[in-house]
């Protein structure tokens, strides 16, 4: 049976949609729970926080927070042609009973399913897709915090970079928390994020791909994964490549889709508020004429009281004036 | 003295008699201390209360702490903002996170200094919203200081009081529903983010009947202005609101900060259309601009079948909501210094 929910577009705008719920959806890299629903006759899946889970672990609508933030931005970022790398947003209501996220049905299935039987050339193709995809999230300026095999899904030959539950914004201070797939500036929570804070969790599963076994020693890779790779490990943040640097060593097209400074649509506004500050620092200018002032009367009617007062007064003497003339 | 309730000037008594309420029967006992130890009578004095002698005779009767006139200037914050635009939240939240000590790291300590007052506000405003009820508005009619406290800062002691007018009020044009404005040394105007999908309005409102009333009573080369745009947390995800809420309550005073959070607002409400709520900034002097979120959140219904009645399920989150207060003690020397000098200025 459809529900009506009240919701909130990646703009912010509040809306009433009809969602019919489906089925529990499940991938590896989500600790939030997920259904399978239907608005319009179209499939999405509903990442929720229940009552129940909620109070088992409050720490659930932080993943939620933060998969909603990301989507948004991303939502804002790419409002025309959606990037397929990436999970698209459609509303979410963070304030309801249980608090959702809506997006659009994932495509494909989860990439453990399918690495194991890759050819070279899925693999490169593999490789490539999952640093488009991170491009494209450096753009928006947002950090995925937790890429890994779990978080990946391929569709015939697309990667699909889900589960935004540990999404940070660079610029911000990082959150500390300990995981295989983050970097160490990650895992300690120091400095501000940093869009190559993902390529760490990004250089790993390229390794894992190609090598399988993680803990064989690095310099025993082969020569193109370490000119591909070391870069990344072997370099503190602030001296890691670039996305688009090691999509220009794939020589994969490192362009980005049609994009927009969420931020634009405020700049008339803030040169208003320049030219209204310059305008109130400015002298005031001396009046050219006397101004034309209103008589003030106070707002209790004193005023008033004042005038009727003197208008009696005046009555009053020039009758007494008037009497004593006729006398 | 100008009485904060009545704004009627008179000169405050310099006689021995306090009036101390009895609570049993609610009324208010005038008592001589002039005989008490000097203990005693402080004792009483802080406890007790002088009635205002509103010379106008034209409002209800009313009384002042006894202490009222004790320390610095009293400052009196008025909250100005259309029906159903957040203030009381917006006022209740301030309130209650300046007494959790949410001042403290800008030097500031906040008591009670109308006790009765205090414990009636905590009692129908606080307490129900830390429940995470729903508070109802500020009923129609009502001129009453909603709190007066005593805070002390770097730049001295003074008693601040708070207004919370009913908004009907404001907007209508009888001049004894804007007396308060009168008494107002420091004004807080209040915009909510409105939802289309609620108010029946694509865009922002053309005119701000509250802010032009309050803009043209109110001297803006003397009074030190704060546009605050409440209900926020709608905006928590869209940029540039959702940059500032994220930051969460700041500890330090940065007129820079400040500054930068003002020209977002502002490019905020001109982009949503919202020009006349800037008015404000263009009439007084010194005025900044914040994002607050009271609740932090909406509310929703508690029964699907019963849309009326709403709560907060996840509780209550306010944010930021001491920015407005910090910013009128800077620009009014309770908090101090260089960057407390620069808040506000063009």
């Amino acid at each position: 049976m459809a529900e009506l929910v009240r919701c909130r577009y990646v703009t912010g705008v509040l809306a009433e949609i009809e969602v019919e719920e489906l089925n529990e959806f499940v991938t590896p890299g989500a600790a939030l729970e997920q259904r399978l629903v239907k608005v319009n006759g179209r499939l999405y899946l509903r990442k929720y926080v229940s009552r129940a889970a909620g109070r088992r672990n409050p720490r659930l609508y932080d993943l939620l927070r933060n998969e909603i933030r990301a989507g948004a931005r991303l939502g804002q970022v790419f409002p025309d042609r959606y990037p397929a790398e990436l999970p698209r947003l459609v509303a979410y209501n963070i304030d309801a009973e249980e608090p959702f996220a809506l997006l659009r049905e994932y495509a494909g299935s989860p990439a453990a399913e399918h690495v194991a039987r890759f050819d070279d050339v899925q693999r490169r193709r593999f490789e490539s897709g999952l640093l488009r995809a991170l491009h494209l999230t450096a753009q928006a300026g947002v950090v995925h915090g937790a890429v890994s095999m779990d978080s990946v899904r391929w569709d015939d030959g697309t990667v699909h970079l889900v589960d935004f539950e540990s999404s940070e914004r660079v610029g911000e201070p990082r959150r500390a928390c300990r995981s295989a797939v983050r970097s160490p500036e990650q895992t300690a929570g120091t400095g501000v994020v940093d869009e190559r804070d993902d390529l760490w969790g990004a250089a790993l599963l390229i390794r894992r791909l190609h090598i399988g076994d993680a803990r064989q020693e690095r310099g025993r890779d082969p020569q193109r994964l370490r000119e591909l790779l070391d870069p990344v490990f072997d370099n503190p943040v602030d001296r890691r490549p670039l996305v688009a640097d090691l999509l220009g060593r794939l020589h994969t097209d490192a362009h980005l889709p049609p994009h927009v400074d969420p931020e634009a649509q405020l700049a008339a506004g803030r040169a208003l508020f320049d030219r209204a500050c310059a305008r109130k620092r400015a002298p005031a200018a001396p009046p050219t004429r006397e101004p034309v002032r209103s008589p003030v009367v106070p707002a209790d009617g004193h005023g008033k009281r004042v005038f009727h007062y003197v208008a009696a007064a005046v009555l009053l003497c020039a009758l007494i004036i008037g009497a004593v003339v006729l006398i | 003295m100008r009485c904060p309730v009545c704004a009627d000037e008179f000169v405050w008594p310099d006689d021995p008699y306090i009036s101390l309420h009895d609570e049993r029967n609610d009324r208010f006992e005038l008592v001589d201390v002039s005989s008490l130890s000097p203990t005693k009578r402080d004792n009483l004095v802080r406890k007790g209360y002088r009635q205002c002698p509103n010379p106008a005779g034209d409002t209800p009767e009313h009384y002042l702490p006894a202490t009222y006139a004790d320390h610095g200037d009293p400052l009196v914050i008025g909250l100005v903002g259309a029906p159903i635009s957040g203030k009381t939240h917006l006022l209740t939240a301030m309130i209650r996170q300046a007494y959790l000590n949410g001042l403290a790291t800008h030097g500031v300590t906040v008591t009670a200094l109308d006790v009765r007052r205090h414990k009636a506000f905590r009692e129908y405003f606080i307490l129900p919203f830390e429940r995470g009820d729903l508070l109802a508005g500020t009923g129609n009619g009502i001129v009453e200081a909603a709190d007066i406290l005593l805070v002390r800062g770097p730049g001295g002691q003074r008693p601040v009081t708070f207004f919370d007018v009913a908004g009907e009020d404001l907007e209508s044009t009888d001049p004894r529903a804007n007396r308060f404005l009168m008494a107002t040394n420091a004004v807080i105007f209040v915009h909510a983010s409105e939802d289309p999908l609620e108010t029946g309005r694509s865009s922002g409102r053309s005119e701000n009947a509250s802010f032009e009333q309050a803009v043209a009573q109110l001297p803006g080369d003397r009074l030190p202005a704060v546009i605050a745009v409440t209900k926020a947390d709608r905006l928590r995800y869209v940029p540039p609101a959702e940059r500032w809420l994220h930051r969460g309550d700041e500890t330090e005073l940065k007129a820079d900060r400040v500054r930068a959070e003002s020209r977002d607002v502002y490019a905020y409400l001109h982009q949503a259309g919202a020009l006349a709520s800037l008015r404000p900034f263009d009439e007084f002097a010194r005025c900044t601009l914040h994002f607050v979120s009271a609740s932090g959140g909406d509310a929703v219904p508690v029964d699907a079948a019963d849309p009326g009645k709403k709560h907060f399920p996840h509780g209550f989150h306010p944010t930021r909501v001491l920015e407005p207060l910090v910013s009128i003690l800077a620009m009014t020397g309770i908090i101090t210094g260089p960057e407390a000098d620069r808040v506000g200025r063009p």
